[in-house]
């Protein structure tokens, strides 16, 4: 099994290289804006009250510390959009060429006269999926140090951890979500369109929540709205109820999906 | 001959919605024993073989490899399995000698690797992308015989192979089977089953029809021959299996079912300008011989 993890994450390093160094640039980008936007802040502030408040809420922008801090200034530019995407990108991709991928392609074939159980292979897959992951994830958030002290500006050790926590647990819910499709279906494509239509929706049923009132109770149906960056950042909270969203999401998919995939056929060649 | 059964397939079905592929076949392979699976496109012999391998489940039936159950000892009866699968998947940015570093770490260190390489004539240095479908095949060959495997489950082994490396591959398999590996292999290719197979399971359209040894089968065979002559050509081909399907000016084409060689002693007695022998294809002899 050692031997298929490392394989997996091998030929997935300049995924992880490019995912992360797009997202870094974001950062570096982010924090050497920050301290001309800081000075600015009380005018931009004032100029910003003239756009509807709907739209800071949709997107779970506070006002108040956008300016004040780098933390919140880099939750509402960065981790209320940005970041997430380029995640799901990540996910979805690893995710739909690990088990499905490797169904279309027929090299499941040679995975499977090797004396590896369907199991074996569901879990190297999956235990390469968190390195590759979770090595954008921490890479990503924690860019932020070096960046910050470049450009004299201060930040909260701290609550960037707690957010490294809160998008681990966060990337481990959609990585199982695609794992299960990808134990599913036999077609790279199938899994990325399934995967990321579903976030899709989930995003935008999130920012529908945020918007209306009548609907406000949908959140509770988007693995977004879990995904609190700004209590993360500003509070250096983790909510319980979070923890165990994401965690019985992954937990949950992830039996499934090993249920699934030990009992399907392969119809490989 | 061996006694020993290394496969047991008892009532095997597998339905694919409405499309019974497989419907209730059954056999045995002994150890030691190269068994040949014939039939045409289509009639079953690749899914028997994925379910051999525990890539497809059984709808009903039973497999049993070395006496273990295919399924549930899937892992365990691998490390003693080689396989070639009908269309074999590779990483295209991997060269040959990847593919055989990966497969090294996954089962065990194989000596034999190199020895392989250099019988198939493959070079391992290029990526797969840029392999010929022959190449390829070379390749899928040697992952499936590397490992020295006690049991080799080979679909179609020879597909894209030119006729020297199907000479090759054919001995290799049968150094395989006298030193003790039990090779089961599918083919389309009469011939091919019977030069090198102990014994031919016949299937069509998911029922197993019979399996005859390769002694039986060599006189299921149905030729075309097209003679043409220096003179008028003769009328008398009255023979047992032996018909006149086409007669033209200075030749004659005949259907010719079994032994060929009464046919090839009539037509010494003639002046030929030149001849021509086709086999009928196996669906046509499977018609004939396997109704």
């Amino acid at each position: 099994m050692l031997a298929l993890i490392i394989q997996t994450v091998k030929k997935s390093k300049w995924g992880i290289f490019g995912y992360t160094l797009a997202a870094a640039l974001m950062v570096w980008l982010l924090v050497m804006v920050y301290p001309s936007m800081a000075m600015q802040g009380e005018e931009l502030r004032k100029a910003f009250e003239s756009y509807p408040k709907e739209l800071f809420q949709a997107f779970g922008i506070s006002m108040e510390g956008f300016f004040a801090t780098l933390e919140g200034y880099l939750g509402g530019e960065q981790y209320s959009i940005t970041w997430p995407i380029i995640l799901i990108m990540l996910v979805v991709s690893f995710g739909g060429g690990a088990l499905a991928g490797e169904v279309e392609r027929g090299t499941i074939g040679i995975l499977l006269s090797q004396p590896l159980s369907r199991i074996k292979l569901f879990l190297g897959k999956y235990l390469a999926g968190l390195v590759v992951i979770l090595t954008y994830v921490f890479a990503s958030i924690l860019v932020v140090v070096p960046f910050a002290q470049i450009y004299d500006v201060s930040y909260r050790l701290p609550n960037h951890l707690t957010l490294t926590i809160l998008g681990s647990l966060f990337a481990l819910a959609i990585f199982g979500v695609t794992m299960l499709f990808s134990s599913f279906f036999s077609e790279r494509g199938k899994v990325t369109m399934l995967s990321a239509g579903l976030f899709m929706l989930m995003y935008f049923i999130n920012v529908l929540a945020n918007l209306k009132e009548s609907l406000v109770n949908l959140k509770y149906l988007s693995l977004f709205h879990y995904f609190d960056y700004g209590k993360a950042l500003l509070e250096n909270r983790i909510e319980p109820l979070t923890i165990s969203v994401f965690l019985g999401v992954s937990v949950v998919c992830t039996l499934i999906g090993i249920y699934w995939f030990n009992r399907r056929d392969i119809a490989a060649s | 001959m061996a006694e020993e059964t290394v496969i047991k397939v008892k009532n095997l079905k597998k339905y694919f919605e409405n499309t019974k592929a497989v419907d209730g076949i059954s056999f045995d392979v002994k150890k030691g024993e190269i068994f040949g699976f014939l039939g045409p496109n289509g009639a079953g012999k690749t899914t028997t073989i994925r379910c051999l391998m525990d890539l497809l489940r059984p709808d009903a039936g039973t497999v049993t490899i070395f006496g273990l159950d295919a399924r549930k000892a899937a892992p365990q009866l691998k490390k003693k399995m080689g396989y070639l699968p009908g269309e074999t998947g590779f990483y295209g940015n991997w060269t040959g000698a990847e593919h055989i570093r990966f497969v090294e770490k996954l089962s065990r260190p194989s000596p034999l690797a190199k020895q392989l390489v250099k019988d198939f004539e493959l070079d391992a240095k290029f990526k797969v992308k840029n392999l010929s479908s022959g190449n390829r095949q070379k390749l899928g060959l040697i992952l499936a015989l590397m490992k020295q495997p006690e049991l080799l489950i080979l679909d179609e082994p020879t597909l894209g192979l030119d006729p020297l490396l199907q000479n090759k591959t054919y001995e290799i398999l049968q150094e395989f089977a006298a030193n003790g590996t039990t090779v089961f292999m599918s083919s389309h290719n009469l011939a091919e089953v019977e030069r090198i197979c102990w014994r031919v399971g016949i299937i069509k359209d998911g029922k197993l029809i019979s399996v005859d040894s390769v002694r039986e089968l060599k006189g299921k065979k149905i030729y075309n021959l097209t003679a043409r002559f220096s003179q008028e050509a003769p009328e008398d081909f009255a023979m047992p299996g032996v018909e006149i399907t086409k007669k033209m000016p200075g030749g004659v084409v005949l259907r010719i079912k079994g032994d060929i060689n009464p046919v090839l002693e009539k037509l010494k007695q003639y002046e030929l300008t030149d001849i021509e022998i086709a086999h009928e294809s196996l669906e046509q002899v499977f018609l004939e011989f396997y109704k």
